[in-house]
């Protein structure tokens, strides 16, 4: 069991830099998600971990211990690959037997880990097949169960979800969550999905151009995002983003969109009057956009009128999406709601849930209520 | 990998590096400075020997110029009848059941050495047409039985009497015998390459062709080829390769006599036969100035697949 | 196809020597059949002219001199019960052609082995390892496909009688090294057949996936455990092909026995049957059967292994 620092580190090669003095402290037995777009440097920033990838400037520790020079076997850490490199031409005894055997470790004590391995994970019936028998879950599985074995500090998945069809994904996710409770190591996990993120993170630090944009815990990240990536990033489906201009309202402000006008939320005036007739961004997530007469009754909410132009039959709920003048906004609403494509509708906006945005720096302008 | 020594890629690449620096890259580097050497590598003699192969001053000993001319017929006519067999009969096999056993059949010449194929092929041109198959074929067909190999004339001359007897340059019968063996040999090679290659052709393309309305003459030269072209690219660059480096064959068949000398039997008749080592190692160099344009052409293909890896 | 495994997996081969994939099989109609009946014609008339050569001396070798010299093979198919064994007993022993066939064993095995061993190590190295000029010098050793052979050969027969070393070595003969030297010339020919065979391992060992090297150096695994665990077992094919061919390509070898060996008893197959040729040039019963007991390992080595042949071959020339 071992905390992970990363200290200013930074990678670059070929001219591009691809994590850039990221800096990231992670807690011992934490289930840390590294997230982000393709290229945002997550899975670089692992494998510098893992000791696959050089290390240009920064450190990182696990533990006490600098680990920059430090080879890969040495670090008492296991990782899941993303096609699971299981081994084609061992059993799946002899490919979690592997790193064990390298150890010299005693033949008694490898079987007893990689038995209680595969009970772990329902996998001792596949013990002698060979990886090209399995299905991909089982593969899957196989390859969690080499990490196990090592009993490691530290254990590194790289988006060990990618390569299962949507079902199996849901479910595996769990399973995962439940091996990390009772492990009790520390997992840095990376993924491209913020579903997976926020399903099964302790702490989520989100990647974008290879910088660190937040780190926080799921629900940090969905109600107070530091800027504008991170608000579009985190919460599916994603937020609704408006360019507007502050304009003054006899006491108040309101921000003036092409079509519409929503009174600035009151909690955050004072950091608004600052932008006075200049431009702000601000964001509305989906959940927080309403039929006009449906809404709760206790937040304020400012009318928008729409035109719907798709809707989305969920089930449990409807998905709209609706033209604001020319833009484009998705609401989400209750599944008995009645609309038509082509219908006018009201909109209400929850004005406290407005998310505000410097249009220059996207950093947060306050943040909205909880 | 981190953590690994920087001596250690060395030390694996080590013997491999050896054995082609001793074998391959100092000979050549010496060859070349053997060229510039007189007979016995003693003394300086410049251009000497490059200009006796221009000059060919001893055509009776050692004739350079035909040597080069068989080699330049060689490279046009074993390529192209090689290649374009190989295409046919690729062709031909991918629409038979039975294409494996016939793709093997074309193929096992490959199998054998060139001193096999030599006494198998002395047996057919055998001028005795109770012996030899092709005169016997010849003779029954009413035509005049000939020395395949040695007949240095040109090849209408064998049945009919009309146009020069001479040959000119080396369009001579004899070459013409040799490069048909190398042929039987090498069309097997081709046949497994190409086939490979037309393979690749989905069969959806085309059929497309054939409700456009293309017949199968159109198919295979506005369609097969255009798509097998790189792997036709493939297949003549290392038949033409071979063709330079072409010794075993010429050597066993007619030791280079009757005018069927190459390059690399002249070589070997120079540097170990007539003992100059000098002219010998110039035609050494000659060869390999012929091999070095098709290298560059090879390199830059594999170059152009590394940057792709 | 490209340099991946995958060019050289049983798979791949079977769509080379097989049917076409994809296509079900296609019940021929009598229509059709009878529309294909100039294909069949073509392609079995090439067949059978391309046999013709091989089955011409099959036949011949196994005739006794009067008839050959009298008659046509050709007659001989129709008049069954005139063969012999004579012309090959004659050859095995008086000929020395028993010997020549011991001597190509031990010229062409050592050999093939050597090449292998050498050059996995170094393609291990090109694919695996980075160092500084790895590309440069990778396209060097590629770039020695194209040397002749033959410019090689003064330069290093100066070598080989510069460095003799003259005890003889026990159970095969020769010399420990120089000319007339079985060692020197396993040397020559592993070298002569490095080039392709360091290309040939190299892409394939390239398109193994990356991943399986990196969690095995997770796993604690050195390079020679890399090497000798994942390595050389998954690449049992490419290796197949390579021994394959360069077992056949020294066992057909002329050029480098002529040069290097000088002693007559140390001769190859190829050799005997040149000097043979030269001598005995038309005492076909004689010829016909060399030539035969030379061909019979290959051709027995092709029809068992054809597969890695095939193998060997594409993987060499097709990519992408």
């Amino acid at each position: 069991m071992a905390s992970v620092r990363f200290e200013e580190v930074t990678r670059r090669y070929d001219g591009v830099v691809a994590v850039d003095e990221l800096s990231l402290q992670i807690e011992d037995q934490e289930f840390l998600v590294l997230v982000g777009p393709s290229g945002s440097g997550k899975s670089t920033s692992l494998r510098m971990l893992a000791g696959l990838e050089e290390v240009n400037s920064g450190r990182i520790y696990i533990g006490d211990r600098v680990v920059n020079n430090v080879a890969a076997k040495d670090r008492d850490i296991a990782m899941v690959f993303q096609s699971y490199a299981l081994y084609p031409h061992m059993s799946v005894y002899d490919n979690m037997a592997f790193g064990l055997k390298l150890r010299k470790m005693k033949p008694d004590e490898i079987r007893r880990r990689v038995e209680e391995a595969a009970h772990i994970l329902g996998i001792e019936d596949l013990l002698k097949r060979k990886p090209r028998q399995l299905s991909g879950g089982q593969r899957q599985r196989v390859a969690l169960g080499r990490a196990i074995v090592r009993d490691p500090a530290v254990f590194l998945l790289d988006e060990p979800l990618s390569n299962l069809d949507a079902k199996l994904r849901v479910q595996t996710r769990a399973e995962i969550s439940k091996l990390h409770q009772r492990l009790g190591t520390t997992f840095v996990y990376v993924t491209h999905d913020q579903t997976e993120a926020m399903t099964m993170a302790t702490r989520i630090a989100v990647l974008n151009h290879g910088k660190l944009q937040q780190v926080g815990t799921p629900q940090e990240l969905y109600d107070a995002p530091r800027n504008v990536f991170v608000a579009g990033f985190i919460g599916s489906p994603a937020i609704n983003f408006f360019d507007a201009t502050v304009k003054p309202d006899g006491e108040g402000l309101v921000l003036q969109h092409a079509g519409f006008a929503v009174p600035a939320p009151a909690d955050r005036l004072p950091q608004l009057r600052e932008y006075a007739g200049k431009r702000v961004i601000f964001g509305v997530r989906p959940e927080d956009i309403h039929v006009a007469g449906a809404e709760p009754e206790s937040i304020a909410t400012a009318k928008v009128d729409a035109t719907v132009d798709v809707v989305e039959l969920m089930g449990n709920e409807i998905l709209m999406y609706v033209l604001v003048g020319e833009k484009s906004v998705l609401a989400r609403v209750g599944p008995r709601t009645q609309v038509r494509p082509g219908q006018s509708i009201g909109l209400a906006f929850d004005v406290g849930r407005l998310y505000l945005f410097d249009p220059e720096t996207e950093l947060a302008i306050g943040q909205p209520r909880v | 990998m981190i953590g690994r020594r920087w001596w250690v890629p060395w030390l694996w690449l080590s013997p491999a590096l050896a054995l082609i620096a001793v074998y391959l890259v100092y000979p050549t580097i010496d060859t070349v400075r053997r060229s510039f050497m007189d007979a016995n590598s003693s003394e300086w003699v410049g251009f000497d020997n490059y200009r006796f192969i221009i000059e060919n001053p001893r055509p009776l000993v050692a004739d350079t110029h035909q040597a080069l001319l068989n080699n330049a017929l060689w490279l046009v006519l074993f390529t192209v009848a090689t290649v374009a067999l190989g295409l046919v009969i690729a062709v031909l096999a991918g629409r038979v059941r039975y294409e494996s056993f016939a793709k093997s059949a074309i193929f096992i010449p490959m199998a054998i050495s060139f001193v096999a194929a030599g006494v198998i092929w002395r047996f057919m041109y055998e001028f005795n047409p109770d012996i030899g198959t092709i005169n016997r074929v010849v003779t029954e067909l009413g035509g005049e039985r000939t020395a395949w190999l040695q007949n240095n004339q040109s090849p209408q001359s064998w049945f009919t009497d009309l146009g020069p007897q001479d040959a000119w340059g080396p369009f001579q019968l004899n070459n013409f015998s040799l490069i048909t063996v190398a042929v039987w040999m090498w069309t097997g090679f081709a046949v497994v390459v190409l086939s490979a290659g037309l393979k690749g052709i989905s069969t959806e393309v085309l059929e497309a062709a054939r409700v456009d309305g293309a017949n199968e003459w159109q198919i295979f030269w506005r369609i097969i080829i255009p798509i097998v072209s790189p792997t036709i690219a493939v297949v003549a660059t290392t038949l033409v390769i071979l063709t330079l480096k072409n010794f075993d064959l010429v050597w066993v068949m007619t030791g280079g006599r009757f005018g069927t000398d190459v390059v690399a039997t002249q070589f070997y008749r120079q540097a170990f036969v007539v003992g100059d080592r000098g002219v010998g190692a110039a035609i050494a160099v000659v060869l390999l100035l012929m091999v070095v344009p098709i290298m560059l052409i090879s390199l830059r293909r594999f170059q152009f697949q590394e940057e792709t890896r | 196809m490209a340099t991946d495994p995958r060019v050289l997996s049983p798979e791949s081969v079977e769509e080379a020597l097989g049917p076409a994939r994809a296509e079900p099989a296609r019940a021929e109609t009598p229509a059709g059949f009878i529309a294909k009946i100039p294909l069949h014609l073509a392609l079995i008339g090439l067949v059978v002219l391309w046999s013709i050569p091989t089955v011409a001396l099959l036949v011949s070798s196994f005739r006794d001199p009067t008839a050959i010299a009298s008659s046509g093979w050709w007659t001989a198919l129709t008049e069954p019960g005139n063969f012999t064994l004579d012309n090959y007993r004659d050859v095995l022993d008086r000929r020395g052609m028993g010997d020549a066939f011991i001597n190509s064993l031990v010229i062409t095995v050592p050999s093939t082995l050597l090449v292998i061993l050498v050059a996995a190590f170094a393609a291990y190295a090109f694919a695996w390892m980075d160092f500084p000029g790895r590309n440069a010098l990778f396209l060097v050793v590629v770039a020695m496909l194209v040397v002749p052979l033959q410019i090689t050969l003064i330069p290093v027969l100066r070598l080989y009688a510069n460095m003799e070393v003259d005890w003889e070595v026990p159970l095969i003969g020769g010399r420990l090294f120089g000319t007339a030297s079985f060692p020197a010339i396993w040397l020559a020919h592993a070298a002569y057949g490095l080039p392709f065979a360091v290309f040939l391992l190299r892409n394939f060992f390239g398109g193994l996936p990356r991943d399986l090297f990196e969690s095995a150096y997770l796993d604690g695994a050195s390079d020679l455990t890399v090497f000798t665990r994942i390595v050389l077992p998954l690449s049992a094919p490419a290796i197949a092909a390579l021994a394959i061919f360069q077992f056949l390509w020294t066992w057909n070898d002329l050029l480098v026995a002529l040069v290097f060996l000088a002693d007559p008893e140390m001769y190859p197959m190829t050799v005997r049957i040149s000097n043979l040729v030269s001598s005995f040039g038309t005492n076909y019963q004689v010829l016909t059967a060399a030539a035969f007991i030379s061909m019979a390992v290959p051709l027995a080595i092709f029809f068992a292994l054809q597969r890695y042949f095939v193998q060997g071959i594409l993987a060499g020339s097709i990519k992408g």
